[in-house]
């Protein structure tokens, strides 16, 4: 883990703004409306860039970064990408700066964006210019220089992406998020972290025993986790950046489903030694804070806290009426609203990074679902849908997207669709089988 | 010792066979992991389905004994006999409930009266529940079937000292099918006696 902060750090050294971004007024009416689900992708066309040296390094890293940025713009949903062999001029070849390039032969083929760049390399160290232009203006939008290492082109990708995403949505996108989950296929569940897109899986926790429920800090460097390491389900915490673990449940009982609450290192977690379940608040040391859940009934469950992102409210899922349903508590006044009426089975709730929405998973005709439903309740709206079981919902930190478990394909993965349920997708496929993903804030 | 769980069970089945205790409902689920332990999937702990696989033909009896007479679940009789041998070793619950079933009275009378008769036998009553439903609810919900399991124990004069709980939420299947059949034998309450 330290190698990759240093890698980090050593990298982004510079990111020069060769040219002032002048013509768009940062308005936002400019912004792509992450809101409407019918939204129309913006067409984008990310050429080769070009060779200063023309040695085959530079090629090599051409390619690379042409199509990591491909992938990762597909990715979120917004953009359509123009195929390479549409193109009518090849900017690596003619020139990659505005006088050079020819918009009308990028709006004949439909794209709308277009990204130039040119690359150097000496010494395994490179200097990667990224232009992005708006091609019916034919103006520049953005324009960047990064310089590292070869093995850093993926990084530059990551921040160029962002530089694009932050010019349509106003907001830092999820190329720096991560994301945590069980997997079983060592033969135990450990929690393993990948990339925002399902690259780089790797194994985080190694219990040899069940581990699951990992919960992110809100910087991303800490994950709190429900593991049996002790012969019972207790809470611990691991710094990932030092691989210090600490068991913050010392005391008796089932001690299960950490979250941190929005900008504390405090953890609400439920504990059962007091009778019923109750969720309560602790400090990342494992001091008890107070019990956030009243005790209800001795056999009560109170269980999955998720806070609002001001860290104001929480939801849970309580069994006080019966079945398990969605409540959501106020932290100030204590007052507790049920959120969730559909149904019998109402779990796994997950605030949406602008507070507005609360994901869940409800049983309906016999399957876990994925519903979304207004934090101040309402009518829920069904995001999957057919066989399988789809459960576990996690919104990407800009709340454009919303990872879940699913056993659509017989083993459960993790998947991703859009926050109105569209472009479905598997995340990724490792050995046994993966649930309970969580996502990470973008952690540059 | 869950070795020696296994083989006082099987001897508790040639009892049964002899003494021609038509056996309660309950017995015949213990187990029953050793008919499903060949599919036994990747993702589940295998241990149970290994010490079982020992049990193969006798399980087929009890399972066809408890098939002829479900009125036989009632019978505190039956409970009581296999009680005096090694204690009842589970009790099961309904879908999403951790509420003791009528049904399962006898068993945990039983199981008090043993541990009365075994004062220095420590029992650590395992909460589990059936895969279906979210894996961490799951691990709330286990846990309250083991407490009420120790609850009802500790009303009939067990000490509670003698008990302790963990939940296994749907970790640790008895039966690793995905069927009803199964679901209803992966609910219990286990009492892991030592």
């Amino acid at each position: 883990m330290k190698k990759v902060w240093n890698k980090i750090s050593l990298l982004i050294v510079i990111v020069v703004l060769l040219i002032p971004v002048m013509a768009l007024a940062q308005n936002d009416d400019e912004y792509i409306t992450i809101t409407d689900p019918n939204i129309k992708k913006a067409p984008i066309a990310v050429p080769l860039l070009k060779s200063m040296t023309k040695s085959q390094d530079e090629a090599k890293l051409s390619d690379e970064a042409s199509k990591t940025l491909s992938a990762m713009l597909d990715y979120t949903g917004y953009f359509k990408i123009i195929d390479r062999a549409a193109f009518l001029e090849e900017p690596s070849v003619k020139g990659v700066d505005l006088p050079n390039i020819n918009f009308r032969s990028w709006t004949m083929i439909g794209t709308e964006l277009l990204v130039t760049g040119r690359i150097l390399e000496k010494n395994s160290d490179i200097t990667v210019d990224l232009y992005l232009y708006d091609v019916a203006r034919g103006s520049l939008l953005v324009s960047k220089r990064y310089k590292g290492k070869i093995e850093n082109i993926r990084e530059i990708a990551r921040r160029f992406g962002t530089e694009i995403i932050r010019k349509f949505t106003g907001g830092e996108g999820i190329f720096f998020s991560r994301l945590a989950f069980s997997s079983t296929g060592t033969g135990n569940k450990e929690i393993f972290v990948c990339d925002f897109d399902g690259s780089a899986p790797k194994q985080a926790t190694r219990t040899r025993s069940i581990t699951m429920s990992p919960a992110w800090s809100s910087d991303g460097s800490m994950l709190a986790y429900m593991s049996y390491q002790k012969g019972k389900p207790d809470i611990y915490v691991k710094n990932l950046a030092s691989g210090k673990v600490t068991l913050i449940t010392p005391m008796k009982g089932t001690n299960i489903t950490p979250a941190w609450v929005p900008g504390t290192t405090d953890i609400a977690a439920s504990l059962s030694y007091s009778g019923g379940i109750g969720i309560y608040l602790l400090t990342r040391e494992g001091k008890i804070r107070n019990r956030i859940t009243n005790k209800w009934s001795e056999w009560g469950i109170d269980s999955q806290p998720s806070f609002s992102p001001d860290g104001k409210n929480m939801a849970f899922v309580s069994n006080r009426s019966g079945t398990p349903q969605i409540f959501v508590q106020n932290l100030d006044s204590g007052n507790v609203k049920r959120l969730t009426y559909q149904g019998k089975y109402n779990t796994s709730p997950s605030w949406s990074p602008s507070g507005k929405k609360i994901a869940y998973s409800g049983l309906s005709n016999g399957r876990y679902q994925i519903f979304v439903i207004d934090a101040n309740g309402g009518e829920p709206q069904q995001l999957t849908n057919g066989s399988g079981d789809n459960e576990s919902p996690a919104w990407a930190p800009d709340g454009s997207l919303i990872a879940f478990s699913s056993t659509r394909e017989g083993a459960s993965r993790i998947y991703v669709m859009t926050a109105f349920g569209t472009e479905q997708r598997k995340l990724l496929a490792l050995p046994g089988e993966q649930t309970n993903p969580k996502w990470s804030t973008n952690t540059h | 010792m869950k070795r020696s769980v296994s083989i006082k069970i099987c001897m508790v089945c040639v009892i049964m066979s002899l003494m021609l205790v038509v056996s309660c409902g309950k017995k015949k689920v213990e187990t029953a992991p050793a008919a499903a332990a060949d599919t036994a999937t990747d993702t589940k702990p295998a241990d149970d389905a290994a010490n079982a696989a020992t049990d193969t033909e006798k399980v087929e009896d009890t399972a066809v004994m408890a098939a002829d007479d479900n009125a036989g679940k009632k019978e505190t009789a039956g409970a009581a006999a296999v009680a005096e041998t090694v204690g009842v070793s589970d009790i099961y619950f309904d879908y999403d409930s951790s509420d003791i079933l009528s049904s399962e009275t006898a068993a945990l009378e039983a199981k008090a009266q043993w541990l009365k008769a075994n004062p220095n036998v420590k029992t650590t009553i395992e909460g589990h529940c059936d895969e279906r439903g979210t894996s961490e609810y799951n691990l709330a919900l286990g846990d309250r079937r083991a407490a009420r399991a120790k609850s009802f124990l500790e009303k009939l004069g067990i000490s509670g000292s003698r008990m302790e709980t963990v939940s296994y939420g749907e970790e640790k299947p008895a039966v690793p099918d995905h069927n009803e059949d199964a679901w209803s034998k992966n609910r219990r309450a286990h009492f892991a006696d030592k």
